[in-house]
């Protein structure tokens, strides 16, 4: 299990993570979702043992992952900038690898570079972003780690290989029962594997919950009243986005939707249409986005 | 599953790996290493060559050095790629800590950083000994099996390996410690090479500000780059503290170079050479020992700063304002005092240039800071957040010059009494001869400005030492309290006037006084006055002065330390008083006319009556003059070195060669000695071997222009200031100012100092820098006197004159000077004294 503890980072006077918590089961996948610079791979890095939290700490099954180096043992960090050792190929890293990691298996890597169709010979340097990413993937995988953490690692992947890797995480976790954290800004990449997942913004967890209950207490609402409306006759709902135009309104809500229906409709509006929403529009409402008039600035 | 790659002990795994990648540095330092000692290999081609062989058997006891050359200046240029390589290790084997994406992967292992660094650290030790051992392996091999295994070869082979390995452990580790605590490459490179010569740049600081800031302080102010005449050289001078911090000397720490380097010596030990038991002792190591004590201290800080690395300083500049700060520290007083030293004006008072010198440093140094903060930073907001260290930095900075202009001139002003004094020594700057052998009137008579006198970290002759009478202690201390008393004094650069004797010029005096406790005060100073040279000229008429002239006279040997001045190496040659006529003749090739000759005349200086100033009102017989032959033939166009001139009889000889001036008699190095009718010896002596004859000159003094000068004349003044102690340095000055052909219409002169003849033919057009005198312009004699010259023609009255003429004279400034045109065209430079 993986444990954040109000955890806190700063880079100078900037704070990078803030107060920050979580918790990522055995077996579970878990994703990060936020905006550029929201804290994901700071957050990430502070688990890898890479950076040391300011405030707070770390854990991975009770252990500190950055004072305990033997905890690093069964975890691997796969980063956004991927590093490999100059002049270096698949095999020459999984050599590097296979000194600091007790599981590590060369049957699992011969495997999976014929998954892959990689060559383990050739210069890492001479392969493509995507295919970088998939070298990563497969020297972590080879590693069997109790726990993977994945910071934007399925950015430059095709959709193929973007699916076999999904089927080899789900079933990875399977068979293993670890712990996989995976950060990206793909809601749907995320949406599609992980059990839970956790937005970011301003430093500090948004939401966390899983993947199924993401729009659970909140929904949104069309409605049509015969009278002009205002945002103020609204009040005493939890509004997370309003549009009044006139007559019509629509609004998302957060709170449970069919009692927020029932209130809605109390108003006697004309008509009332309810949606649920999608993960897109969560998101969106939770990173507070702000309207911006591109007209206006580039006029 | 599980591969059996995994090593359970992840620092062994981690040493094999890095010293495995890191082998070929191994090579390269090897490389390095044996052409720094490949002496072996000379061995091994000596070994085919029975002369060579014998010859290195002879000498040596064993040989690691280069070449049996000295100085051998291989290994000092070796050693810096050694340097290089040391560094370049540690960068290649840290750089994990400098990339972002590599401390991704390094500190995410499950190795703890303390651990990862010491497995490096080790690797690289590891590195460094094999690229070491190797090398010196096979040279100990080699001379094992050419001279033979012995005690003393396996003792210079551990020593020469220790030192070699503590230099290089030192220069990986420092570079080491740097990359944990800054961000990027080019930070490492920079700081560790200000770290590196901090040291030096530290003492040359410190011992420029004792210099610079205490009037009167032991150690004096360093230009750039000094050689001591041993074929040492000293970036940033050779101060007194300096050679208590050869550790950091990482050239003659690495290298056999140098005559007092201790891996010169012992690289090769000379059969003949004295005291070599000496270095064959444990104390040899003190040391190398106290380099690795240091080493063993920045490797743990290293250790402590690898264990709390952040991993978000990697890739970014100025991460570590601790180490810029150190190292604007270090630099920025340094080239403020480099800086006083060089560009400072002679004339100003002391105390102003110490404020001078303190100001340079703090704006050098807030301008240094400034500079590498916006490189580094990019940003004036986060620089203006740092600015608190550039005024801790100026804070230690005043404090410093605080602590130095307070503390220490209360003892550096001092005079000893004259009953603690056991022997006391006082010596001049030697600036301002070529023959370092002098003083005169210290920047009084340069060529250039007056006070441009730089005497900044020269080398003293110690002209005046082991004075013990009570009297010339006495004489020493009223010098240096008249010394003192000049503290606050401004140089005067203007010549003449009523206060031509008691107005501050510059010069460097050195006291020592050797203590009946067996202390040793030295004190410097800069500021002195003509008239306290003339107190310590008073010196040369003790009775120790004398006996130390006549004894180093009758012992004095030539430059290779064997043949004594009675050998062949010297022609001796009578001159005549007018300069007109010399002759060598052939009695002076026989050894003991020539001991009996050095005999007669330092038997006449100890009874005084060759008096070490050479000023006699006593009649002038004629100079007895010596001159070394070494110096090759010229034979039409070419030079040879058969037959060296004067190594034979000649008669009369040219003192002055009109077409070839390197051949003249007055060119070359060597003493000349007056002899007074009252040097009863020497008169004895020349009259017993028939030699008087010789006095008489061989042309007729035709007109005498005589007349006193209200500017130096560089001809005029520089010349004739020469003592006795030429005797000792075997170099003269006398002046000879000559016309080999009389010639209104075309100007054709030379002239001679007795060390440099210049001949100006009259198609050869140069400006001489000494005379300014442009050899275009048409010149007549009386031109070349001052205004207001008096020419005398008249035969009585040039007879009475000529008896009156000296061609030296030491400090002597109100008599007259003299041109004297002779029936043959020649023309002699002369000095009439006052008192004469």
């Amino acid at each position: 299990m993986i444990e954040v503890k109000n955890v806190t980072k700063k880079f100078g006077s900037f704070a990078a993570v803030k107060d920050l918590s979580l918790t990522v089961d055995d077996g579970s996948i878990y994703g990060l979702v936020g905006y550029n610079g929201a804290g994901k791979t700071t957050l990430l890095k502070m688990i890898a043992g890479v950076y040391k939290p300011d405030e707070g700490e770390t854990l991975i099954n009770g252990r500190n992952t950055f004072t305990d180096a033997a905890v690093r043992l069964n975890m691997f960090y796969v980063p956004d900038e991927i590093y490999f050792e100059p002049f270096s190929s698949i095999e020459k890293m999984a050599k590097l690898y296979a000194g600091y990691y007790p599981s590590f298996s060369f049957d699992t890597l011969d495997s999976l570079c014929g998954v892959f169709e990689l060559d383990k010979k050739a210069r890492l340097n001479s392969f493509s972003k995507g295919m970088q990413r998939q070298a990563e993937m497969i020297l972590g995988m080879s590693a069997h780690p109790d726990v993977l953490l994945l910071d934007e690692s399925f950015d430059g992947l095709d959709p193929q290989k973007r699916n076999v890797m999904n089927r080899m995480l789900i079933d990875y976790v399977a068979e293993k029962n670890c712990s996989v954290i995976i950060s990206s800004h793909n809601l749907h990449e995320v949406s599609d594997i992980c059990d839970r997942m956790a937005l970011i913004n301003g430093k500090s967890i948004a939401l966390d919950c899983s993947v199924d209950d993401i729009g659970a207490d909140r929904c949104k609402f069309r409605l049509v009243f015969d009278r002009d409306m205002t945002a103020s006759d609204f009040d005493g709902f939890d509004i997370r986005k309003i549009k009044v135009d006139g007559k019509m309104v629509t609004l998302s809500v957060k709170g449970d939707p069919d009692e927020t229906e029932r209130r809605l409709r109390a108003m006697n509006p004309v008509l009332a249409e309810r949606f649920p929403l999608t993960i897109e529009e969560v998101f969106l409402e939770e990173m507070e986005e702000k309207e911006y008039d591109f007209k206006e600035i580039f006029g | 599953m599980t591969s059996k790659k995994y090593s359970a002990d992840l620092s062994a795994f981690t040493y094999r790996r890095t010293f495995r990648s890191n082998l070929i540095l191994s090579v390269l330092i090897a490389i390095n290493i044996l052409m720094c000692f490949s002496g072996a290999l000379n061995i091994i081609g000596a070994a085919a060559d029975r002369d060579a062989a014998r010859y290195l058997k002879a000498t040596y006891t064993y040989f690691f050095r280069t070449s049996t050359d000295s100085p051998d200046i291989m290994p000092f240029m070796l050693s810096i790629p050694f340097i290089f390589l040391c560094a370049g290790l540690a960068v290649s084997i840290f750089r994990y800590v400098m990339g972002k994406k590599s401390s991704n992967v390094y500190f995410s292992l499950g190795i703890s950083r303390e651990k990862l660094f010491v497995s490096n650290y080790c690797a690289g030790l590891s590195v460094i000994m094999l690229g070491i051992i190797v090398p010196l392996a096979a040279c100990l091999i080699a001379n094992g099996i050419f001279f033979g295994f012995s005690g003393k070869l396996l003792f210079a082979f551990v020593y020469i390996l220790f030192k070699v390995f503590c230099a290089g452990v030192f220069v990986f580790t420092l570079t080491a410690l740097v990359m944990q605590l800054v961000g990027s490459v080019i930070e490492t490179v920079v700081y560790t090479g200000v770290l590196l010569a901090a040291p030096a740049m530290v003492n040359y600081t410190l011992s420029n500000m004792i210099g610079n800031f205490i009037y009167g302080a032991p150690y004096t102010p360093s230009g750039f780059f000094e050689n001591d005449g041993s074929g040492m050289f000293y970036v940033f001078g050779k101060n007194a503290i300096y050679s208590g911090l050869s550790m950091f000397d990482y050239p003659k720490y690495i290298t056999p170079i140098g005559s007092d380097n201790l891996i010169s010596f012992i690289t090769s030990e000379r059969k003949l050479s004295p005291n070599s038991a000496s270095f064959y002792s444990i104390g040899e190591f003190k040391f190398p020992l106290v380099f690795a004590l240091i080493t063993s201290v920045l490797a743990v800080a290293a250790y402590f700063c690898a264990k709390h690395r952040k991993a978000e300083k990697a890739g970014f500049m100025g991460t570590s304002p601790f180490v810029q700060g150190l190292c604007v520290l270090a630099v920025g007083p340094f080239l403020a005092m480099l800086a006083g030293n060089i560009f400072t004006t002679s004339g100003m008072s002391f105390p102003a240039k110490r404020r001078l010198i303190i100001l340079l440093s703090i704006v050098i140094m807030a301008v240094g800071y400034t500079v590498v903060e916006m490189i580094v930073l990019r940003s004036f907001k986060k620089y203006w957040q740092r600015f608190n260290y550039l005024i801790a930095e100026l804070g230690i900075f005043l404090l410093c010059c605080l602590v130095v202009i307070s503390t220490l001139p209360v003892g550096s002003m001092k005079v000893p009494a004259a009953a603690d004094i056991e022997s006391a020594s006082i010596t001049v700057c030697s600036n301002d001869y070529d023959s370092m052998n002098g003083y005169t009137g210290p920047g009084y008579f340069n060529g250039g400005a007056r006070l441009d006198v730089d005497c900044m970290g020269k080398d003293y002759i110690k002209l005046f030492e082991g004075f013990k009478d009570k009297e010339d202690i006495e004489r020493i201390i009223s010098v240096n309290e008249k010394l003192n008393a000049l503290k606050n004094t401004k140089p005067d650069n203007t010549y003449g006037g009523d206060d031509e004797f008691t107005k501050t010029i510059l010069s460097g005096i050195r006291i020592e006084y050797h203590l009946k406790n067996g202390k040793t005060k030295v004190r410097n100073y800069r500021n002195v006055t003509l008239g306290i040279i003339r107190e310590i000229d008073e010196l040369t008429k003790s009775d120790t002065m004398k006996n130390m002239i006549a004894d180093s006279l009758e012992t004095i040997t030539d430059d290779n330390g064997i043949a004594p001045l009675s050998s062949y190496q010297y022609n001796i040659a009578l001159i005549s008083p007018d300069m007109t006529r010399g002759v060598s003749p052939e009695l002076f090739f026989d050894n003991d006319a020539r001991e009996n000759l050095v005999k007669a005349l330092a038997a006449d200086i100890r009874e005084g009556t060759l008096p070490i100033s050479r000023i006699s009102a006593s009649p002038l017989m004629g100079y007895i003059v010596m001159r070394s032959y070494a110096f090759p033939t010229y034979d039409g166009d070419v030079y040879t070195d058969d037959d060296p001139p004067f190594a034979k009889p000649q008669g009369d000889i040219e003192l002055i060669d009109d077409e070839h001036e390197e051949m003249s008699f007055v060119f070359h190095e060597g003493a000349s000695y007056p002899v007074y009718a009252d040097m009863k010896n020497t008169v004895e002596y020349v009259k017993a071997n028939g030699l008087d004859k010789y006095f008489t000159g061989g042309a007729k003094p035709v007109e005498i222009i005589y007349g006193k000068y209200s500017e130096p004349s560089e001809i005029s003044r520089e010349y004739f200031d020469s003592m006795i102690f030429s005797a000792i340095n075997m170099s003269d000055r006398q002046a000879q100012l000559v016309w080999s052909e009389f010639n209104k219409d075309e100007i054709y002169y030379e002239y001679s100092d007795g060390l440099s003849a210049q001949v100006y033919y009259p198609d050869y057009s140069v400006t001489d820098e000494d005379t300014g005198i442009d050899e275009a312009d048409r010149i007549d004699p009386e031109d070349m006197m001052p205004e207001g010259s008096t020419v005398v023609t008249d035969e009585a009255q040039i007879a009475e004159l000529m008896s009156k003429v000296r061609l030296n004279c030491h400090l002597c400034y109100e008599g007259d000077y003299a041109l004297i045109v002779f029936d043959n065209g020649r023309i002699t430079y002369a000095y009439i004294p006052v008192g004469t």
